[in-house]
C-alpha cells in the first residue's frame, strides 16, 4: 500500500492559502522542495535517526527553593525575528546521537520573513505550518 | 562535576509574578566566580549483601534449578515452585539526604588486570566449572549438573549492584517488534521484508550507570517578551515586525535529580547515527528503576547480558551536561513570560550530593545485518523495553523506490509550485 499519510506535508502546504494573502507564494516555495521533504521524512520514519533518550523531560527531576530574578532591560522594537536571537533555552548538551546520512545531513535552511524555517534534514517546517495552520 | 562553587542568595521574589510586579533590584545579580574544586573521596555501599558465587540454592528447598518468572518479576523455583525477590535497598533513598560521592560496590572501577574468565570448584561435586564472564554469570556443572552463579562482586564489571527483571514475555515483545516493522513495510528494504521474524529475538540484560544528583544551580541570562506583531510596508513588500521587551534574568535554585540513566557500554555510547543504530536502544529509557531488586545471576537466566566496561570518571562529562539539560528544562517553568525565548549567558551548577550505581537491565533486541551493495555492513536494530514495552527501531530503506516517488512528488511540486509563485507573487 501506498503511505498516502506521509503526503500531509503537501495538505498542509496548500492549507496556507487560507493563512495570509501571501500564503501562496510561501505554499509555492514549500512546494519546490516537496520531493526532498518527502524523502527526509519517510527516511526518518524508517530509520529514527533523530530518537534519542530526551533525558531533560523523562529523568525525575525537581527544583526547590526557586528564587527569581526579572529586571526590565530595555524595549525593542521593529525586530525582524520571531523568536529571541541566540535562544538557548531549548538547548541540549547530553544527547548521545550524533550524525546523518544522505540527504538527511544536508541541511536546507530558508528563514522566511513569516519566520517559516524551512529544513529538509529536520521537521521543524512541519512543525510550523502546523503551527501556522492553527 | 568537581566544580563546588559556592552559595550566594539571589534577592527572593516568587515564582509566576510578573516582573512589572517585583520590586526594584539591582541591575545585575549578585553571583560570585566558582571556587576552586574540591578533591572528594567516594564512600563506597556494599549492595551485594551475602551473596556468594558457586551454587546459589532455593531457599526453601535447596535447588539451584531457579529462573525468573517474567509474570511476576520474581525468582522461580522450578522445584518447589516458590518464589522470592531480594529488594535493593543498600542505595535507596531520599536525594534530600544525598551527600558527597557515594557509589555502589558495583560501580566501582574496573581493574583491567582482573580476570574476567572465573574458575569455580563445584561445592556440590567438587568438578571444576569454567565462567566466561563476558558473556555469562552462569554455568551448569556438567558432572552433577547443578548451576554455580558469578554474584559476588570483583572489579570486572560483570556483576552490578542491581537488576531490574524482565516482566515483558517473549511472546509480548515479539507482538510489539512485529507492529512497530509492520508500519514500515512499504519503503522497507525488500531483502529485510523476506528476512524479517521474531523467532531469533533475544532478551538482553544491558549495563547502565544509574545516578543520582543533588546539586545547587544558578543561572543568568536575558528574555524577551513578545508586546507586539506587526507588518510594515506596501502590498509588494510586507514584512513582519516584532517589538519585545528585554530583561534580564536570574535563576537560583536546589535541583534533586532521581536515577538520571545512562548506558555503561563503551560500545552503546557510540551512537553516530550514520555507523550504528544504538540510538534506537537509548531511546526506549527510561526504565523503573523502582523494580529493581539485588543482583542475582539467576534473573540472567535464559537471557544473555553485556558486562559493563566503562568507568564512572568516563561518565563524568555527560552525566554533567544531561544534569545541566534538566536544569535548563525545569527552570523553564519559572519563566514562561518570556515567550520568544531566553538566552542563558551562566550556568552554574554545585553538585554537593551523587550517588552513582550500576544496573542490568532489560531489553528484547531484533538485529538485522543489512549488507549494502557496496559491501558496507549496518546492524538495525528494533528494541523494546522489557519492562514498560517502549519500542524503537531502524528499519532498513528501499531507497530506489523511496527516490522514485520522492521525485516523482519532486515533479508535481515544482510545477504547482512555480504556478502558486507566479500567481500570488
Amino acid at each position: 500500500m501506498f503511505d498516502l499519510t506521509a503526503l500531509w506535508p503537501l495538505q498542509a502546504a496548500f492549507a496556507l492559502f487560507d493563512s495570509d494573502s501571501n500564503g501562496g507564494a510561501y505554499a509555492g516555495l514549500v512546494l519546490l522542495a516537496s520531493g526532498f521533504l518527502y524523502y527526509a521524512l519517510i527516511y526518518r520514519r524508517y530509520r529514527n535517526q533523530d530518537k534519542r533518550h530526551r533525558h531533560e523531560r523523562e529523568t525525575r527531576a525537581a527544583i526547590e527553593n526557586v528564587q527569581v530574578f526579572d529586571q526590565f532591560r530595555q524595549h525593542r522594537k521593529g525586530l525582524r525575528s520571531a523568536a529571541m536571537v541566540g535562544r538557548n533555552d531549548e538547548l541540549i548538551e547530553g544527547a548521545l546521537n550524533v550524525g546523518g546520512e544522505g540527504l538527511l545531513s544536508q541541511t536546507l535552511k530558508v528563514t522566511s520573513e513569516t519566520g517559516i524555517d524551512i529544513s529538509v534534514g529536520g521537521i521543524r517546517i512541519f512543525d510550523t505550518l502546523r503551527k501556522y495552520h492553527k | 562535576m568537581p566544580d563546588l562553587p559556592t552559595q550566594q542568595d539571589l534577592p527572593p521574589v516568587a515564582v509566576g509574578q510578573h516582573p512589572s510586579q517585583q520590586p526594584p533590584q539591582p541591575e545585575q545579580p549578585p553571583f560570585s566566580p566558582p571556587q576552586p574544586p574540591q578533591p572528594e573521596q567516594p564512600q563506597v555501599v556494599q549492595t551485594a549483601g551475602d551473596a556468594k558465587d558457586g551454587i546459589d540454592k532455593c531457599p526453601h528447598c535447596g535447588s539451584s534449578d531457579i529462573e525468573l518468572n517474567p509474570q511476576t518479576g520474581m525468582l522461580h523455583c522450578h522445584y518447589c515452585h516458590s518464589e522470592w525477590s531480594a529488594p535493593a535497598d543498600a542505595l535507596t533513598g531520599d536525594v534530600h539526604q544525598l551527600s558527597g560521592i557515594v557509589i555502589g560496590s558495583g560501580a566501582q572501577d574496573i581493574i583491567p588486570s582482573v580476570d574476567v574468565v572465573m574458575t569455580f570448584k563445584c561445592s556440590a561435586c567438587g568438578a571444576e566449572v569454567i565462567v566466561d564472564t563476558r558473556e555469562a554469570l552462569q554455568a551448569r556443572c556438567h558432572w552433577c549438573r547443578n548451576t554455580l552463579s558469578v554474584n559476588e562482586q570483583i572489579p570486572n564489571g560483570a556483576v552490578p549492584d542491581v537488576v531490574v527483571p524482565f516482566r515483558l514475555t517473549r511472546e509480548q515483545a515479539q507482538q510489539h517488534i512485529e507492529q512497530f516493522v509492520s508500519k514500515r513495510q512499504f519503503y522497507a528494504n525488500p531483502t529485510f521484508k523476506r528476512e524479517f521474524t521474531t523467532e531469533n529475538i533475544m532478551g538482553v540484560y544491558l549495563p547502565y550507570m544509574v545516578v543520582d544528583v543533588k546539586g545547587h544551580v544558578r543561572m543568568t541570562g536575558q528574555g524577551e517578551h513578545l508586546v507586539r506583531r506587526y507588518t510594515v510596508g506596501s502590498k509588494e513588500n510586507r514584512e513582519t515586525r516584532y517589538d519585545a521587551d528585554l530583561y534580564d534574568l536570574g535563576r537560583d535554585f536546589d535541583l534533586l535529580v532521581d536515577d538520571l540513566t545512562v548506558e555503561a557500554s563503551s560500545e552503546r555510547l557510540q551512537q553516530n547515527t550514520v555507523a550504528n543504530s544504538n540510538n534506537v536502544i537509548n531511546t526506549i529509557l527510561p526504565f523503573p528503576m523502582e523494580t529493581a531488586v539485588q543482583f542475582n545471576a539467576n534473573y540472567l537466566r535464559g537471557y544473555t547480558s553485556e558486562k559493563r566496561d566503562t568507568n564512572r570518571e568516563a561518565l563524568l562529562g555527560l552525566i554533567g551536561a544531561q544534569t545541566r539539560d534538566l536544569a535548563r528544562n525545569r527552570a523553564k517553568a519559572t519563566a514562561t513570560f518570556y515567550d520568544r525565548g531566553i538566552r542563558w549567558d551562566t550556568l552554574d551548577l554545585a553538585v554537593s550530593g551523587q550517588l552513582w550505581k550500576t544496573a542490568y537491565l532489560p531489553v528484547w533486541l531484533y538485529s538485522y545485518l543489512q549488507v549494502k551493495n557496496d559491501g558496507s555492513r549496518f546492524l538495525h536494530y528494533v528494541a523494546v523495553n522489557g519492562v514498560t514495552g517502549e519500542t524503537m527501531g531502524s528499519v532498513p530503506v528501499h531507497k530506489p523506490k523511496l527516490l522514485l516517488v520522492s521525485g516523482l512528488i519532486e515533479v508535481v511540486g515544482i510545477v504547482v509550485g512555480l504556478a502558486l509563485i507566479l500567481l500570488f507573487a
